[in-house]
């Protein structure tokens, strides 16, 4: 007796949306399928009780009488049926107002009148009206049966408004839960969209030098910060980029960088060709590589290298990136722990467990190594 | 006035050569791409004036100053290091943002002190002593103080703990080191231990074991050991 009396709003805002919809449209069909099963189980087992109640014989009277059981517990789950349907037109147990105990009494009786009337007939039908052979007793029976059945459907009731408070109950935590993931990915989004602040103006003033001493190369650094800037912008509206157009952006950074430390970093980028498609959360490789020049380049006196790649893992069903720099993992500030626990947490909310995010040192390499499934969850 | 730039991205410091060059009375007189260098550099030409890079490899520009005995004026040098220059007392010390404007470095230009500016045409004797400040750098906490303020140095290991105000940094010096540079007729060594400010004594007496027990600013008070109590009798002529 569950189901779910929302319908998915057909107008999906993003991916995001879409996901979320996808979910509760699932969860929708899950809740026809336990109504069904429970309404055929509650009836079916209701059916079986009866028709065994007489006792077991193979007469002509018996197979008659079952006939006519069949029959009334088919048109109990039909008026059940129905009866579901106009609980939720008129929204009776839905929560809020007063509950509306007189309305669902009357319905209940009209119900078991209705059902009462239907038992007549398969009386009329099945055992050439047997019932009716004692006119004396009609009455008494008719009453009987309309209490007794009165007394179904109004347990019938109470089981299904029970599923119906379990149900909301179950769905009003999935959406907490579901609000909560989505303001705690929004947050993160729009954490690691922003361009670094130190970057941006170091930058800035990179160029201002170069116009002076190298026009082409300062009009060539204008474009690719542009160019960074709308990467970084269109990051904080969608759920994926493209691997290829990540990777752009974190070239046109690195050249950036570039300019600033000169001879002090040497950058070499090696990216699978086929793979240009995978798709990762934005900003995310680039914060690795903004990463990697912060605790590497910057704090090096002499050479420091920096290699990235993008291969197809061995098993072939995902993504591997690497972003290594020479340095040592210890001198990572907290920042970076956050920033890398904000990317497993990022990862986690798209791929679920097929995903990782890991920072290792060896060799004098620091190196972090991110898992892509090749499929979003 | 002679000029020294910090800074390890070698086009910031064009950028910088290139800004000063409509400032006459600043005279860039080397360029230092890291603290080692800016040691050196300091050393061999002893400017009135460095422009400073906060973030630097090997060391940032605070931890350059705490390795100065006595600093020159600062102007430091930032991209975006607001928690940084937070850190300590502005006043003290002017930041320039960079991209530098050139009217923001003719303010901080213009603000610098007289004497420093005018050096350019005559050169004084001791341009530092007087007036010294010295930069302290204790965990995240940097201070840059002047001489005259400072109340007592005490010495705690390969560490002085530097009294002034409220504060009680600790600064890797020894107390020896620090002896050598103050000026003898303010600062007393008054034991194995403590280096007192005399401007601040507000009282003498004498003490058990016959040394003098002097009275300083917020209820310090601190011995002067016997040998140096009859030395300091002798000189004062008590």
């Amino acid at each position: 007796m569950n189901e779910n009396m929302t319908v998915p709003d057909p107008s999906p805002q993003d991916k995001g949306e879409q996901l979320k919809l996808d979910m509760t449209s699932n969860s929708y069909l899950i809740n026809q399928r336990d109504y069904w099963l429970a309404q055929s189980a509650g009836w079916g087992g209701l059916g079986l009780i009866w028709a065994f109640s007489s006792g077991v014989e193979v007469t002509e009277s018996f197979v008659r009488f079952a006939l006519a059981k069949v029959f009334c517990i088919t048109t109990g789950f039909c008026l059940s049926h129905l009866w579901r349907g106009f609980l939720k037109r008129r929204a009776w147990l839905e929560i809020g107002g007063v509950f509306p105990f007189k309305n669902i009494f009357l319905g209940l009786l009209l119900l078991s009148l209705i059902q009462c009337c239907f038992l007549l007939l398969s009386d009329v039908i099945f055992r050439n009206a047997a019932l009716f052979e004692d006119g004396k007793k009609v009455l008494g029976f008719v009453l009987f049966l309309t209490f007794l059945w009165f007394a179904v459907f109004l347990i019938w009731t109470l089981l299904y408004a029970m599923a119906q408070a379990q149900r909301r109950a179950v769905r009003f935590g999935n959406e907490k839960l579901q609000l909560q993931v989505n303001v705690k990915d929004a947050e993160l989004r729009a954490l690691q969209a922003q361009i670094n602040p130190h970057f941006f103006f170091n930058s800035l003033n990179t160029i201002r030098a170069l116009v002076y001493q190298d026009p082409d190369a300062a009009a060539s650094a204008i474009g690719k910060l542009a160019g960074m800037m709308r990467h970084s912008l269109q990051a904080g509206q969608s759920e994926t980029v493209r691997l290829a157009d990540e990777m752009r952006a974190v070239e046109a950074y690195l050249s950036m960088e570039k300019l600033r430390f000169e001879d002090r970093m040497q950058v070499d980028i090696e990216c699978e060709a086929g793979i240009e498609d995978t798709a990762l959360p934005p900003m995310m490789l680039q914060t690795l590589v903004e990463n990697a020049v912060k605790h590497g380049v910057e704090r090096s006196q002499i050479l420091c290298q920096i290699k990235i790649s993008a291969n197809t893992s061995p098993s072939g069903d995902s993504t591997v990136l690497r972003v290594a720099n020479q340095g040592q993992l210890g001198l990572a500030s907290n920042s970076t722990h956050i920033g890398l626990a904000n990317t497993s947490k990022r990862l986690a909310l798209l791929y679920g467990e097929k995903a990782s995010c890991t920072m290792i040192e060896e060799n004098g390499w620091v190196v972090a190594r991110i898992v892509l499934p090749r499929k979003l969850a | 006035m002679k000029t020294l730039i910090i800074d390890d991205e070698r086009l910031a410091r064009e950028e910088l050569k290139r800004l000063l060059i409509k400032h006459p009375s600043v005279l860039v007189v080397g360029e230092a791409a890291n603290m080692h260098e800016a040691l050196d550099l300091i050393e061999r030409h002893a400017p009135d004036l460095i422009f400073l890079d906060v973030q630097m490899p090997g060391g940032s520009g605070f931890d350059l100053l705490a390795a100065l005995d006595i600093t020159p004026t600062v102007i430091f040098t930032t991209a975006y290091d607001h928690y940084a220059i937070r850190a300590f007392d502005v006043s003290a010390l002017d930041y320039l943002l960079k991209p530098i404007e050139p009217e923001r470095l003719a303010q901080a230009i213009l603000k610098l002190p007289i004497s420093a500016q005018l050096e350019l045409k005559i050169e004084t004797e001791a341009p530092h002593t007087p007036e010294g400040k010295v930069f302290i750098k204790d965990g995240e906490r940097c201070w840059f103080v002047a001489l005259e303020d400072i109340v007592l140095f005490e010495s705690e290991g390969n560490y002085t703990r530097v009294f002034f105000e409220q504060n009680r940094p600790l600064m890797l010096r020894s107390l020896n080191q620090l002896e050598a540079k103050l000026d003898p007729s303010k600062f007393m060594r008054i034991s194995r231990r403590q280096i007192v400010n005399l401007g601040f004594v507000e009282n003498i007496a004498p003490g058990l074991t016959g040394g003098l027990t002097l009275t300083l600013p917020h209820q310090l008070k601190v011995t002067m050991s016997r040998r140096r109590a009859a030395l300091f009798k002798q000189i004062n002529r008590l």
